[in-house]
């Protein structure tokens, strides 16, 4: 992991534009990042849905070219844009062979500073996303995380997804988008990377001059996410089987302590192959073939959370074992406690691995506050937290009450679904 | 895992027939190289094939991880009817224990190195790949092996296996894609080793023996078979050796017989409907095209770039952008051994199928009435190259591509490939169209809302 660092340099823009260069000689790629405060954490009542209708409408146009033009120019420099937001960043993202570099930074700051959001493309987009919304719960893995979100964030920001809210988008239009762009896309509210084979001198002199009209507004706050709730939603659909979410508080991400702990600790509990729950669940009972745990951190509340599909027949026996496992986990032994930390290394190298990630990475943990090496050091307290420091840190969130999102086939009837 | 499109996203490698491979010197070793149009960068490896009929592949790329993959020319389509559901089967077998780490005890070693494991099964193959930090490449070598050789497969473990793998099933047909993945496979290769669902039916799965189990390994996990693909930075000559060293069995028994020879009705035009309890219509037109083998399937990839991959894609801009009929389309060409399959997938909340239908039949037409010029011939040669270069990025990535390839045909089409993509014009595309894309020979399929069906 150090090689990737070693080779990283912050920097600033003129105007306090925070970039972090990122070198890699061999490589052919060139991606550049831009991670900004954005999602369902910043957006009012009444606009539940503006930042994915924002980002959706970013690459439908510019002063200079019309939504055709910007996807035909990205595409003949054989480049990817990837431009989205989720419940508290949003990205822009533009990865393509490396002797494109220049080109690629021309589109990605017109794309950035000039989009030009016709009324037509961000109508087109809304009536998108609208009809996104209605089929969200088409899978019904997915299905169970919006019911278990809910169960969780209760009617907060979280609890909606990132495409927003019906009624808000429906209201929403141009102008809106336009003053939310000029809100959010401003110096203080995001950071760049910039990762793969480039010559820094000339990316800096373009970007500074490419990223020169971005505005300096003040800083924006993001609203609070409230504190957890244990409830249980559930609903029903015409399927197979049974999908289950169940989960429990989590440390934020800014708790670095006992962020790393739960990362370990989610880990021994449903992280690959050879977790417990993936033992019990799959390999021992036969339960089920899609079974694990997440552990999401975001800036405030957090949650972990234990999931499993399977025969409808069986939702008392694995919401058991769940509760079981989730218990256990306090007498987790050393020896696994420590194979799980080389696990996390391993799962990070990977990630570090792609210069697209790579860059998305450094100006994730850059803007949330974390730092942009925040991996280097974040491997370092997870190789140095002992178990019991670990497990202080699970019984202070783990004692309290789960939450629980249920999707059921039709005509099954259960305790826990009435 | 099951692989249907092995190269969903048009850019990568798909999966075709290989040479026999009795053949080919032993020790050989070879260095390739290529222009890659602009950049003229080249993409060197080593190979040799071992006394024991394996093939083992290296490339290096400066990485702190290393990916071990080894890839075997087995897949479902290899199975008997009444067995369906075979090789996927044993693919999941291999990770319930082995002669030596019972048990989920491989699985514990490889992630306590920081690595991961998984498995895949497609029509033609089934590969294993293990993915861990440089230092432990020797310790993953021998675990793959292992994995391959030396299952376990106990009674208990079958039985219980068979209920994840028919729940595995039912997840299968409760999503959407999946259930019209499955249909539309079965649909153009009705009555063909191909048409069957590599997951298998319950009822297959469920009288699935131990027996037969390792009559199946027993035929195709043979060296001959198998190819091992390394990507990392690492001493080739010790991974040859231990490589070797590891692979070292006589031939067991026969040698399974590649000359696969399969007939395939070209379909008439035909449609499939299914009803769900969903929101949203899922559908599908497809094409039965040439398999990996040929030339041509260069062609097709860049035609359907043309059509149906990136925004500015025909069909995206058309349907999507400017008459907004659909919410998403796009295309795939995924080949095989055998045949190959060009896909039109769309998806859209309120509308009507015929207007989609109509719609997509106007563009195919319109390649032949208004072919591709240069410039859209160049947006699509340099998105498929720029997607080449991000999966030859990753240690995975190249094990993958490199193993994948040689496991059914050759490595030297990862090569030429973009050179003959530089080749390509506007009247290739217009020709394979014609020959290929043909309406009287499309077969669709919807997935809906019920109250559609």
């Amino acid at each position: 992991m150090k090689q990737f660092f070693e080779t990283t340099v912050p920097d600033f823009l003129q105007g306090g534009l925070r970039v972090i260069y990122t070198h890699r000689l061999q490589s052919r790629l060139f991606c550049i990042s831009m991670c900004l405060g954005m999602g369902n954490l910043y957006e009012k009542e009444g606009e539940r849905g503006i930042s994915a209708l924002t980002q959706e409408s970013l690459i439908k146009g510019t002063q200079f070219s019309t939504a055709e033009e910007v996807s035909y120019r990205t595409e003949t420099l054989g480049a990817t844009i990837d431009v989205s937001s989720n419940f508290f960043t949003g990205k822009v993202r533009i990865c393509g062979p490396a002797e494109n570099f220049r080109s690629i930074i021309e589109l990605f700051c017109e794309i950035v500073t000039l989009p030009s959001f016709p009324h037509q493309e961000v109508n087109r987009e809304k009536r998108y996303l609208l009809r996104l919304l209605s089929s969200l719960d088409d899978d019904p893995f997915r299905a169970a995380v919006i019911r278990f979100k809910q169960a969780f964030f209760g009617d907060s920001a979280l609890a909606y997804p990132i495409e927003g809210r019906k009624e808000d988008l429906e209201l929403l239009n141009e102008h809106t988008v336009r003053t939310f762009h000029h809100k959010v896309y401003s110096r203080n509210n995001c950071v760049l990377a910039v990762a793969g084979r480039f010559d820094q001198k000339e990316v800096q002199d373009l970007l500074n001059s490419g990223l020169a009209s971005l505005p300096q507004n003040e800083a924006i706050q993001s609203f609070p996410i409230p504190q957890a709730r244990a409830e249980i939603v559930a609903e029903r659909r015409a399927i197979h089987d049974c999908w289950l979410i169940m989960g429990t508080p989590a440390p934020s991400m800014q708790d670095k302590d006992g962020r790393a702990a739960f990362d370990i600790l989610n880990n021994v509990l449903g992280g690959g192959m050879y977790s417990r729950l993936f033992i019990r669940v799959r390999e021992e009972l036969g339960l089920s073939y899609q079974v694990g745990s997440m552990y999401v951190p975001f800036p405030g509340t957090s949650f972990l959370a234990a999931f499993a599909g399977f025969s409808p027949l069986n939702l008392g026996k694995v919401v058991e074992v769940f509760n079981r496992e989730f218990k256990n986990i306090a007498e987790v032994e050393r020896d696994e406690f420590e194979e799980v930390k080389n696990y996390i290394s391993g799962t990070m190298l990977q990630v570090i691995e792609k210069t697209d990630s790579f860059a998305s990475l450094l100006a994730f943990c850059e803007h949330t506050g974390l730092g942009w090496d925040f991996f280097a050091s974040y491997r370092e307290i997870i190789k140095n937290i002992r178990v019991s420091e670990a497990l202080e840190w699970w019984d202070h969130y783990s004692t309290m009450q789960k939450a629980m999102g249920v999707i059921a086939p039709v005509h099954f009837s259960h305790p826990l679904l009435e | 895992m099951v692989i249907l499109s092995p190269d969903a996203g048009g850019s990568s490698a798909g999966i075709f027939f290989h040479k026999s491979m009795m053949g080919e010197r032993m020790e050989q070793k070879r260095h390739l190289s290529a222009s890659l149009g602009e950049t003229g960068e080249i993409f060197p490896y080593s190979k040799r094939v071992f006394s024991s009929g394996i093939r083992v592949l290296y490339r290096y790329l400066s990485s702190p991880l290393v990916c071990l993959s080894l890839w075997v020319r087995a897949g479902s389509s290899d199975e008997m009817p009444e067995k369906n559901g075979l090789a996927h089967f044993f693919e999941h077998m291999v990770f319930k224990g082995t002669k030596h780490n019972p048990g989920v005890q491989l699985i514990r070693r490889v992630q306590a190195m920081g690595g991961n494991i998984n498995a895949g099964t497609s029509l033609d193959t089934t590969d294993f790949y293990i993915l861990v930090p440089r230092e432990f490449w020797k310790e993953a070598l021998e675990l793959l092996t292992e994995l391959v050789k030396d299952p376990l497969l106990s009674h208990k473990d079958i039985e219980s296996e068979k209920s994840v793998v028919i729940q595995e099933i039912h997840m299968e047909e409760d999503e959407p894609e999946e259930r019209l993945a499955r249909l539309l496979y079965q649909q153009v290769f009705k009555n063909t080793s191909y048409g069957r669902p590599i997951l298998g039916e319950p009822k297959t799965v469920g009288s699935l023996s131990r027996e037969d189990i390792l009559t199946y390994k027993e035929e195709y996990f043979q060296p001959s078979n198998i190819v091992l693909s390394v990507a990392g930075d690492l001493e080739e000559n010790v991974l040859f050796s231990c490589a070797e060293e590891m692979f070292d069995s006589p031939y067991l028994s026969k040698i399974p017989e590649f000359t696969r020879s399969v007939t395939f009705l070209e379909p008439g035009n035909c449609k499939v409907e299914v009803g769900m309890d969903i929101e949203r219509t899922y559908g599908a037109f497809s094409f039965l095209c040439p398999g990996f083998r040929q030339d041509m399937s260069y062609t097709i990839r860049l035609l359907s770039t043309v059509l149906g991959q990136g925004i500015a894609s025909r069909l995206n801009m058309q349907l999507r952008e400017k008459a907004e009929i659909v919410d998403t389309i796009y295309t795939t060409y995924s080949s095989y051994q055998a045949a190959g399959l060009f896909v039109i997938w769309v998806t859209f909340l309120e509308g009507e199928r015929e207007r989609v239908e109509e719609a997509v039949q106007t563009e195919l037409l319109r390649i032949v009435s208004q072919p591709p010029d240069e410039k859209e011939c160049k947006r699509s040669r340099n998105l498929l190259k720029g997607s080449f270069f991000q999966t030859m990025e990753t240690v995975q990535g190249n094990a993958d591509m490199f193993g994948r390839y040689d496991a059914i045909d050759t490595v030297d089409r990862i090569c030429r490939f973009p050179v003959v993509l530089n080749s390509l014009r506007g009247e290739d595309l217009v020709e394979m169209t014609e020959r290929y894309l043909s309406w009287d020979h499309a077969v669709s399929v919807w997935v809906g809302p019920e109250r559609h069906a």
